[in-house]
């Protein structure tokens, strides 16, 4: 048991914060593994995945357990039952099909297939246990032998990740891969991981047996702050290896990483504790962050030479130094998380967009800009947009938002009527909401409300009359009032540019493509900021056409 | 029937003016058509490719960077998007960033297309409604040779044993070489697709180093992935966009450079009218650099409608193998009336002064007018677009000053080629009076770089105004001078604008290489859906060639009905009735219309009959009628059956084809009767 103990401890320490997991689970595999696990982590199930890897690999190790394979499927990669039953197979063989025999799945040059059905599937997994039986030892033939010692028995290990997807793209798989053991005679675990709880996916009728339950704890502050560490470590190894001068990562910095990492975590663990999430955002602040102590060392190196003395060794901050470093830094964290965590931008880039600038060291400036920038970002821009597609997008927005009753009294009058009456219908309409016991919940917080061509093209109309007519090349041809915008759009390029803009999915066409009978209807597909950036840039007094400007 | 002798007829006159035409005109025009176009269109593709550069480079460089430039310490290996929107551009940039990745790393060794460079793949929307075919999209693609495996098509370990055996065969390439999948039109995939797709290839990585490049329409803020992926996918990949550069500037720089160039001579100018309508369209329904190659087009394709044109490139006609038309010839002395009528008018093509000498002249001196008029047209354009240069040099000199231009760039080229941009120099030039010593030095030496690059032809032109900002760069020593320099700077620059930036129309035979104002057709390129439908129905003789009208009958408005076609007759009798219309009544009056064209057509030909004696070659009536009725005037039973039939299957016809177009709505509101949905038509 020693050597079981051995191996539990050097995986907690690896993995922070799952030592209880990891003594629960190589406890069971090293004894017995029930045929059924499902694990539940709605916080981070691709750690969770690493760690069960890394005790399945490890845990052949342990003298007096069985020998196991296993086999790690992910099941959206394994979207249909063929290829979950190739990859399944071809895992716990240690089978890699290789192109030059032309990708021939397990068991090789045989031309029986295992991936037909559920029932070959068995076939498959029994022959490969009792290949796995007889591999070892192959004068001994037969299962007689095999059973007279249990330890030689293989123990067969399948997990499947993302265990909710299966009941989505495999449901009837679901089942038998729940009592898998049972059906196959042979001895295979199957551990399902999955966010979601098994309540929800469980096949109906109690058809699959109640699995043995594991719950993943959340992880606390010192295990994801020890984790990240670590990851340190390993990256300082990777980079050690290779030979690069870069000193980013050098083992003596890993203290103020930790102070760093603390500091991070204070931020972040608001928004998210994820901590690949953390080393994601780690990764792109700290080569800012410790650049100023790189570039001073880089300093002293430079002077040894000068001088010809020793070159000094890369030494820590004072404790006053890295207070200011961490200080200087603390609202680029902040920046770093409004960027990175919603991947407005990715690390690599973010990282060199806000390295650290000795010119700007001295004053506050340097945050005070990013802070700008950053606000700065997601700010829409619309010019790309030619000027007929941004009217129909303010068409399609109002024919979303405003209830097509009111269109008549909206746009049915000339623009001076139009004005007076709207702030005449507009507070009776208000006292009457008070008084009245029914909330109308505003359209704008219903979601967009789909509305048929024609009414998009008359509020199109509307808008134009009213804001486009100047802009527009005169015509001699045109004489009526109303005549020139009722020719525009009619225009074929106004269809087209409807068309292009459900492509771009700024609308949504609610019906289907070839339905020829009754017009199109559509959903305006853009927000209330990106209408009013549309409104603002061609000059129409958005919130005097809405009916409920909320 | 009449469609083939229609059409014969067209074949021969392809023209609308037939009477000052040449006989092969059409031949000769389009000859000339097709060298100044395609002498346009390089230009213009030139020009998008050279915009298209920085963005194809960028790519270029991303994919070749994915996998090894990486940030260390990240968690996980982030899968390498990149996205290029472009909206604004034609989708011929992924052609050339296909290619270039192709070529890319390229050492020549392997002669097989497949070796070398990266592998593309292309995956288009249609091919993937949902994950299965978008994986086996994926993997085929890539694969070319076609597997023996028992690995499924559809799994992602065939890409990766694939992908492993090409790098054992490429050897030291491994580490370069990447498989860059193309999704074109992005936005048009189904999300849940591309993040199973991306999930899947994200677990991949790196040990197959995929790289995918999207084509997006929708602008880069607000974002369309962002908006649309959730972040678990969005956590899953490294997304790097390309946006390219859409907007009007884009296109006056296209417009500049191709026709207001220094160094390229454009075959045809284009006209004010015709720019005009390009920035209003670019900017109003489609900023698309395809749009703008096919209005280029049509603006060529209209200005050779003129008879004259074929004069553009030579005037010796048919020196490039077409038939060359004898200009004795009778029938070419329309032409020559018209083009001696033009060079005649113009009093700057001085050789000819008396009209009474042209009895003497043959056609060949008047030719030579015409080169005099072309090489004089050339100089005038070519030193147009020199001071336009010019004045563009000056303002951006004086924008960088602080002073302020209220004309958009189209404005100023439609301003310089009409001659009208007197207030815009006079104004510039009266800024560049006022202009301090050291400004001044630097204008003056902008003026001779401008100079010193332009051709030896133009500097012999234009030798007077170099000759003078040559003293006057001589003259200015130190400040005192500097505003007497000045000022004569400005005067000089001004008498300059004013000699050079006068309307091109002025010149002799301006029309055959300018298209001056005429209206851009621009109802070809977008019509008004409605109103054509109407005029259809209206005025079929105007779209159709089968249909024509008769002059030689004497028709009031009701004769007219019998010359058209069902539909038309039908919409006519549509337009007279009331909100609802009775089926049985408008088939009836329908009926009684096709009575009255079967009468019209038996008279005409029993008469027909009667002058020709019944030859065998009869002609047959327009309408679908069968010869045995036109036989026996006297109408039997069954043949009386058979044309109601034939009545009754007409009616239905044309009323489905109205019902097609969305003019009947059918209300089954009362019995037999139809709603109309039209009820302004225009007259």
């Amino acid at each position: 048991m020693d050597d079981g103990e051995l191996l539990a401890q050097n995986l907690s320490e690896a993995h922070p914060g799952y030592t209880k997991f990891i003594t629960h689970l190589s406890t069971l595999a090293s004894t017995y593994l029930p045929p059924f696990i499902y694990i539940t982590d709605t916080n981070n199930p691709r750690v969770t995945a690493s760690v069960i890897d890394s005790i399945f690999h490890n845990i052949s190790s342990i003298p007096d357990c069985p020998p196991t394979h296993y086999a790690r499927i992910n099941s959206v990669v394994c979207f249909t039952a063929r290829v979950f039953y190739d990859t399944v197979l071809n895992a716990l063989a240690g089978w890699k099909p290789s192109w030059e025999n032309g990708c021939q799945n397990w068991p090789g040059d045989d031309a029986q297939r295992y991936n037909d059905s559920i029932d070959s599937f068995l076939h498959g997994l029994r022959r490969l246990r009792a290949e796995l039986v007889d591999g070892p030892t192959p004068n001994g033939k037969g299962k007689g032998k095999a059973s007279a010692s249990s330890t030689e028995y293989p123990s067969l290990v399948i997990l499947i990740e993302r265990a909710e997807r299966l009941s989505e793209s495999l449901p009837e798989l679901l089942v038998p891969l729940t009592r898998l053991a049972e059906l196959s005679q042979v001895d295979i675990s199957v551990i399902m991981l999955s966010s979601v709880r098994w309540e929800e996916i469980r096949p109906p009728l109690g058809a699959s047996p109640d699995p043995y339950y594991i719950d993943i704890d959340p992880l606390n502050k010192q295990d994801v702050v020890q984790r990240l560490v670590s990851a340190f470590r390993t990256t300082s190894l990777a980079l050690s290896s290779s030979n690069t001068s870069d000193m980013t990562y050098h083992p003596v910095l890993q203290p103020l990483y930790e102070q760093y990492v603390d500091m991070l975590y204070s931020i972040v663990s608001v928004y998210t504790s994820d901590p690949l999430e953390l080393q994601y955002i780690s990764a792109a602040r700290w080569p800012g962050f410790v650049k100023p102590v790189i570039t001073q060392y880089t300093e002293l190196v430079r002077q040894a030479e000068e001088e010809r003395a020793d070159p000094p060794e890369l030494e820590l901050p004072n404790a006053e130094g890295r207070l200011r470093l961490l200080s200087y830094f603390l609202p680029t964290v902040t920046a770093a998380l409004d960027a990175l965590y919603p991947r407005l931008t990715n690390a690599a880039d973010w990282a060199a967009d806000n390295d650290y600038d000795p010119g700007q060291a001295s004053s506050r400036n340097g945050g005070d800009d990013r802070s700008k920038t950053k606000k700065g970002q997601p700010s829409i821009k619309v010019d790309h947009l030619p000027r007929m597609s941004k009217f129909i997008l303010i068409a399609a927005f109002l024919a979303s938002t405003n209830p097509p009753k009111s269109d008549m009294r909206m746009f049915g009058r000339g623009a001076e009527e139009r004005k007076k009456r709207r702030r005449k219908s507009g507070s009776p309409k208000k006292s009457g909401g008070a008084q009245t016991s029914v909330i109308k919940v505003s359209q704008r917080l219903l979601g967009p409300a789909t509305f048929p061509l024609d009414r998009l093209l008359a509020i199109l109309g509307a808008l134009l009359e009213e804001n486009d007519f100047e802009s527009r090349p005169h015509d001699p041809r045109f004489e009526l009032p109303g005549e020139y915008t009722d020719m525009e759009i009619g225009r074929i390029h106004v269809y087209a540019a409807i068309t292009e803009l459900t492509f771009m999915r700024a609308l949504h066409r609610t019906t289907a493509m070839d339905k020829l009978d009754g017009p199109p209807t559509f959903k305006c597909g853009i927000s209330y900021e990106v209408a009013l950036a549309l409104a603002r840039d061609v000059e129409v007094a958005l919130n005097d056409l809405l009916w409920d400007p909320a | 029937m009449a469609l083939e002798t229609s059409l014969e007829d067209l074949n021969q006159s392809y023209t609308l003016f037939p009477d000052r035409d040449l006989a092969n005109g059409y031949e000769l025009r389009l000859e000339a058509y097709r060298k100044a176009w395609l002498k346009c269109l390089e230009r213009v593709e030139e020009l998008i490719r050279a915009l298209h550069a920085p963005v194809v480079d960028r790519v270029v460089e991303l994919v070749n960077n994915a996998y090894t430039d990486t940030l260390p310490g990240l968690p996980y290996t982030e899968l390498p998007v990149i996205s290029v929107t472009a909206s604004g551009t034609s989708s011929s940039i992924f052609d050339e960033i296909s290619s270039r990745l192709k070529k890319e790393g390229n050492d020549g060794l392997f002669d097989d297309d497949s070796s070398g460079g990266h592998i593309i793949t292309h995956i288009f929307p249609n091919d993937c409604p949902n994950i299965t075919a978008a994986m086996k999209t994926l993997i085929t693609d890539s694969v070319k040779r076609k597997p023996t495996t028992s690995l499924a098509t559809i799994d992602i370990n065939l890409l990766q044993a694939w992908f492993d055996a090409v790098c054992s065969t490429r050897g030291s390439d491994q580490g370069s070489m990447r498989l860059v999948v193309i999704l074109h039109d992005f936005e048009q995939f189904e999300p849940l697709v591309v993040q199973d797709l991306f999930e899947i290839c994200s677990l991949a990585i790196p040990r197959v180093p995929l790289v995918f490049v999207l084509s997006l329409s929708s602008p880069p803020s607000p974002s369309y992935i962002h908006a649309t992926y959730p972040r678990s996918t969005l956590s899953r990949v490294q997304l790097r966009s390309c946006p390219f550069p859409s907007s009007q500037d884009v296109l006056h720089g296209i417009l500049l450079q191709t026709f207001f160039d220094v160094d390229f001579e454009p075959l045809l100018m284009l006209g004010s009218s015709a720019i005009d309508f390009l920035v209003d369209f670019f900017g109003r329904h489609t900023p698309s650099l395809d749009g703008l190659v096919s209005i280029l087009q049509l603006v060529h394709l209209k200005h050779f409608e003129e008879p004259l044109t074929v004069f553009l490139l030579d005037e010796r006609l048919g020196s490039s193998g077409t038939t060359e038309p004898n200009l004795s010839d009778p029938a070419s002395f329309g032409f020559l009336d018209s083009l001696f009528a033009r060079v005649h008018e113009s009093s700057l093509v001085p050789q000819f002064e008396h009209s009474f000498r042209w009895a003497d002249e043959s056609p060949g001196a008047l030719l030579s007018s015409v080169w005099t008029a072309r090489k004089a047209f050339q100089k005038r354009a070519k030193l147009l677009r020199i001071a336009f240069q010019l004045f563009l040099l000056v303002q951006r000199f004086m924008l960088l000053l602080g002073y302020k231009t209220d004309k958009t760039l189209p404005e100023l080229m439609c301003g310089a080629v009409r001659g009208r941009l007197g207030s815009s120099y006079s104004h510039l030039c009266a800024m560049v009076r006022k202009l301090r010593a050291d400004q001044l030095d630097e204008l003056l030496s902008d003026l001779r770089d401008f100079f010193a690059r332009v051709g030896d032809d133009v500097r012999k032109e234009e030798n007077e105004v170099i000759s003078r900002i040559d003293v006057a760069r001589s003259v200015f020593r130190g400040k005192d001078e500097a505003s007497n320099i000045a000022e004569s700077l400005g005067d000089w620059l001004s008498e300059y604008f004013q000699q050079r930036l006068v309307s091109l129309e002025e010149s002799p035979l301006w029309d055959i290489w300018y298209t001056g104002s005429t209206p851009f057709p621009s109802e070809l390129l977008n019509p008004s859906l409605r109103a054509s439908i109407f005029s259809g129905l209206l005025h079929p003789q105007d779209y159709s060639t089968t249909t024509v009208i008769n002059e030689d009958d004497d028709d009031d408005d009701e004769e007219i009905l019998l010359d058209m076609p069902d539909t038309s007759i039908l919409f006519q009798r549509y337009l007279e009735s009331g909100k609802m219309i009775n089926v049985y009544d408008w088939f009836e009056s329908f009926s009684v219309v096709l009575e009255a064209q079967k009468r019209r057509v038996r008279a005409r030909k029993l008469s027909e009959d009667a002058a020709v004696l019944r030859t065998p070659s009869r002609r047959k009536g327009k309408q679908r009628q069968t010869a045995e009725e036109e036989d026996s005037p006297e109408e039997s039973e069954e043949d009386l059956e058979k044309w109601k039939l034939e009545v009754q299957a007409r009616f239905i016809r044309a009323l489905h084809e109205l019902d097609y177009i969305g003019l009947i709505k059918h209300t089954g509101r009362k019995a037999d009767h139809v709603m109309r949905t039209v009820f302004d038509a225009p007259g």
